[in-house]
C-alpha cells in the first residue's frame, strides 16, 4: 500500500496531528466499551483503527490486552499466524476459534487455569487429515484437565459426513475437568454418553463420600448424536436432574427399535430445572421422524416441565395440534418456540394464542404445510417478536403480512416459500419492521415490482436490511438488484442463487457500489464470462465469500481464478453450490 | 419546613450537553415505545462534536440506556471502515504511515481494498 504524502501540505498536517480528533480524545475505557458493543466486528474495528494514527494505535493495543475474550471462528488461521497473533492479547478467559491448521503448542499456549470458556471448531477439509489434528492429541493426553476453571466447552466438527467423523470425540468424557457446566460436542455418540452417565455419576451418587468427578455441576448439554433414544433421555434425566438446558440433534440413516417414545419425553419431567429443550431430527435420505411420539408424550412434558422458555422439536410427525398447544399454552414463560416437519401442525393449535399474555420473542414454523395466514395473523399479534420463520409454510399467503407489518421489533422474517405475492411485499414495505435479515427463497409470486416496493423510501427495510435472500425467484432480474444496490445501504449478505434471469447488468451493479461482502450466484445461468471482470480490485470492495458455481464464470480458465486470488487474499471462491460462506456443511467442499 | 435546595453541579458537562441529556431523560420517563424509538433515531442523528459530548456525560452520569444508544452510534460510525475512511471521518491527521500491526495484516487485510 502505498500512501502519499504531499510535502506541500506539512503545514496544516502537523496542525491537524495535534490531536484536536474527538475520537483520539476519548477515554481509553470508553472507547473499549464501545468497541465491545460492535460484537461480533469488534476485531476487524480494532484492526482497522490500529493503523489510523500511533495514538490510536496504542489505545488498541491497550485494549487488545484488556480483553478477556477473543472471537477467531471465522478466521481459519495457522500455527504461524496464530501464534503473532495471540501476543496481542493478554490473558484470555474465553476464546473461539477454528484450530484445524493448529499446532500443539499453539494451543497449548491458551490452555491453563486461565481458560474459563473454550469453544473449538474443527473445519473439515478435504485434504487435510483430521485424525492427525493436534487438537485430539491434547485432549487425549488430559490437557483439558489441566484447566482447572473451565466452565464451559464446545467443540464442533463442521462439513462431512457424520457416519465418517462420529467416532472422533470418543473418549472425550474421560478428559473433561469436574467444574464443567456447560457442554456442547458436536459429534457424540449415545451410547458413550448412556455409559459414562451410567457409570460414573450414577454410582457416585451412591457413594457421596466418593472424591466428585464431573457431571456434578453439569447444567447445559448439547449433542449432535447418532440416535435420540429412550434410553438416552432417561439416563440423562435421571443421573443429571439439575439441567437446564437439553438440546440434542440427529440424523439417523435408519429405523431403531430403540427410538424416542412418549416414555422418553415423560422421562424428562424428573428434570425440575429444565428451562430449553431441543430435540431436533433432520431428514436423511429414509424419513425416519419420531413415529412413536404422540400428543401424550407432549401433555406429560408440558404439565412436569412448566418452566420451560425454550422448546424445539424436529420431526414429530405424530403430534397434532392438541399436543403442540399444550405446550404453547402451559408454559406461561416461553419465548423461543420452534416446530418444524410437523405435519399435523395445523391453525388450530393457534386459535387461542391472542387470548393470553405472551412473551414470545421467536417462532419458527418451518416446513409446516397446513398453517395458514390466519394462523400467523393470529401469531403476529404478538408484538415483541423478533425472529418469525415461516420457511416452506406453503400455505401462507399476503393476509398476514399487515399484522407481521406491524411488530416493531421483528428483525428476522424468513418467508421462504410462502404463497406471497407482490401486493404483500408492499404492505411490508410500508410497515414499521426494522428487519436485518429477511428471506423470499422461492417465493414464486413476487417479481421485481414487489421487491422494490418492498424497499420504497418510506418504509425502515431498506435502512435496516443487512443480509437478504432471493434465491430460486424466477421473478428477479436485473431491475430488482440494481435497486437493491441503490437503496440497500447497509446490506452486506445477497443471496440471488437460481435466478435465472439475472444477468452481468446486475453484478456490475452490485461491483460498482462495493457494499456486498458475501454474494451467491450459484446456477445463474444467465451470467456469463463478462462478470469475472467485476470481480478485479478496486470493484467489490471488501468482498470475502463469492459463490459461482454452474455459471459461466467457473469456466475462466486457472490463469483468471490465480488472478483474481492473488489479487484477494482473503476471498473464497466457491464453486461446489455451498450457501453462503460454505456452512451448510454436509457437502465436500475442495478450498 | 422548607428543605435546602440542593445544588448539583457538573463542570465537565455544558448546558448544552446538559438540556439534551434531560430532554432524554423526560422522553423516556414512561418506559420505550414506538415513540421512543422514533425520537432515538433522531436524537442520535447529531454532528460528532454533539455526540461525543453526550457520550461522555452519560457515562459520567451512568445512565445506561442513553450511554447504550450514543455508544452505539459512535460504533457504527467506525464499523467495517478502512483506516483511510476512519482518518476522514473522525479529521484525525495524517500523522504516521501505515504501520503492519500484526493483528491488521494477519485479520483484517481486505480493509485496504
Amino acid at each position: 500500500m502505498v500512501h502519499k504524502k504531499s510535502s506541500g501540505d506539512t503545514a496544516t498536517t502537523s496542525a491537524s496531528v495535534a490531536g484536536d480528533s474527538l475520537l483520539e480524545k476519548i477515554p481509553e475505557s470508553i472507547l473499549n466499551e464501545i468497541l465491545l458493543l460492535l460484537e461480533p466486528e469488534t476485531l476487524t474495528t480494532l484492526c482497522s483503527l490500529a493503523c489510523v494514527s500511533r495514538t490510536l494505535q496504542s489505545t488498541v493495543n491497550k485494549a487488545l490486552s484488556s480483553f478477556s475474550s477473543v472471537d477467531l471462528s471465522a478466521f481459519s488461521l495457522d500455527s504461524q499466524t496464530f501464534d503473532g497473533v495471540i501476543t496481542s492479547f493478554g490473558k484470555l478467559k474465553k476464546i473461539t476459534l477454528d484450530c484445524l491448521r493448529l499446532s500443539d503448542s499453539s494451543i497449548r499456549s491458551f490452555l491453563g487455569p486461565n481458560i474459563e470458556e473454550l469453544v473449538l471448531v474443527l473445519t473439515l477439509e478435504f485434504s487435510v487429515s483430521i485424525d492427525k489434528s493436534a487438537v485430539f492429541d491434547l485432549i487425549r493426553q488430559g490437557s483439558l484437565l489441566s484447566c482447572q476453571r473451565l466452565e464451559s466447552l464446545r467443540i464442533k466438527i463442521r462439513g462431512g459426513d457424520f457416519n465418517d467423523y462420529g467416532f472422533l470425540l470418543l473418549g472425550i468424557y474421560h478428559e473433561l475437568p469436574q467444574t464443567i457446566k456447560v457442554l456442547k460436542l458436536q459429534p457424540a455418540s449415545a451410547l458413550e454418553t448412556i455409559v459414562f452417565l451410567k457409570t460414573f455419576i450414577y454410582a457416585n451418587s451412591l457413594v457421596p463420600l466418593a472424591p466428585m468427578t464431573f457431571g456434578q455441576t453439569l447444567t447445559h448439554i448439547s449433542l449432535v448424536i447418532d440416535i435420540i433414544s429412550d434410553t438416552l433421555l432417561h439416563t440423562i434425566a435421571h443421573c443429571l436432574p439439575q439441567l437446564v438446558e437439553l438440546d440434542l440433534k440427529d440424523r439417523p440413516t435408519s429405523e431403531r427399535s430403540d427410538d424416542l417414545s412418549n416414555l422418553g419425553i415423560q422421562s424428562l419431567v424428573k428434570c425440575k430445572h429444565l428451562t430449553s429443550l431441543s430435540l431436533m431430527r433432520s431428514w436423511q435420505c429414509i424419513a425416519s421422524w419420531f413415529k412413536r411420539t404422540t400428543d401424550i408424550g407432549m401433555f406429560l412434558l408440558s404439565e412436569g416441565c412448566n418452566r420451560l422458555e425454550s422448546v424445539r422439536f424436529g420431526g414429530f410427525s405424530k403430534v397434532s395440534d392438541a399436543g403442540f398447544a399444550s405446550i404453547l399454552n402451559s408454559c406461561s414463560n416461553l419465548n423461543k418456540f420452534e416446530i418444524k416437519n410437523a405435519f399435523l401442525l395445523t391453525d388450530l393449535a393457534f386459535q387461542d394464542f391472542s387470548k393470553f399474555p405472551r412473551s414470545l420473542v421467536e417462532v419458527k414454523l418451518v416446513s409446516c404445510n397446513s398453517v395458514t395466514s390466519e394462523a400467523v395473523s393470529e401469531l403476529a399479534t404478538c408484538t415483541s417478536f423478533e425472529v418469525l420463520d415461516l420457511f416452506g409454510c406453503r400455505s401462507v399467503a399476503d393476509s398476514c403480512l399487515h399484522n407481521i407489518s406491524r411488530l416493531t421489533l421483528l428483525t428476522t422474517l424468513n418467508l421462504g416459500c410462502a404463497d406471497v405475492t407482490d401486493v404483500g411485499m408492499a404492505v411490508l414495505g410500508k410497515g414499521n419492521t426494522p428487519i436485518s435479515c429477511l428471506s423470499l427463497r422461492g417465493c414464486r409470486r413476487v417479481s421485481d415490482e414487489g421487491i422494490i416496493s418492498l424497499l420504497g423510501s418510506e418504509g425502515k427495510i431498506r435502512k435496516t436490511l443487512s443480509s437478504l435472500d432471493l434465491g430460486h425467484m424466477q421473478g428477479v432480474t436485473d431491475n430488482a438488484i440494481t435497486t437493491i444496490a441503490d437503496a440497500c445501504v447497509g446490506l452486506t449478505e445477497l443471496t440471488i442463487r437460481n435466478c435465472y434471469h439475472v444477468t452481468d447488468a446486475s453484478v456490475m451493479a452490485l461491483a460498482f457500489k462495493g457494499r456486498v461482502r458475501r454474494l451467491d450466484l450459484y446456477n445463474c445461468t444467465s451470467l456469463s464470462g463478462k462478470s469475472f471482470q467485476f470481480l478485479k480490485k478496486p470493484l467489490f470492495r471488501g468482498l470475502q465469500w463469492i459463490g459461482i458455481g454452474r455459471t459461466r464464470l467457473n469456466r475462466i480458465g486457472d490463469d483468471g481464478f490465480d488472478e483474481i486470488c492473488g489479487e484477494r487474499k482473503w476471498l473464497t471462491i466457491c464453486k461446489d453450490g455451498c450457501e453462503v460462506g460454505c456452512h451448510d456443511g454436509w457437502q465436500f467442499h475442495e478450498f | 419546613m422548607i428543605a435546602d435546595e440542593i445544588v448539583l453541579s457538573f463542570p465537565n458537562i455544558t448546558r448544552v450537553t446538559m438540556s439534551k441529556v434531560l430532554e432524554y431523560c423526560n422522553i423516556h420517563g414512561a418506559g420505550a415505545d414506538d415513540e421512543t424509538r422514533a425520537f432515538d433515531e433522531q436524537f442520535v442523528d447529531v454532528d460528532q462534536k454533539t455526540l461525543f459530548d453526550l457520550v461522555l456525560a452519560a457515562h459520567d452520569l451512568k445512565i445506561k440506556m442513553l450511554y447504550d444508544i450514543v455508544g452505539e452510534r459512535t460504533g457504527d460510525m467506525m464499523k467495517g471502515k478502512t483506516p483511510e475512511e476512519i482518518r476522514i471521518i473522525f479529521n484525525i491527521g495524517e500523522n504516521s504511515c501505515v504501520d503492519d500491526h500484526p493483528l491488521q495484516k494477519e485479520l483484517n487485510p481486505w480493509a485496504f481494498e
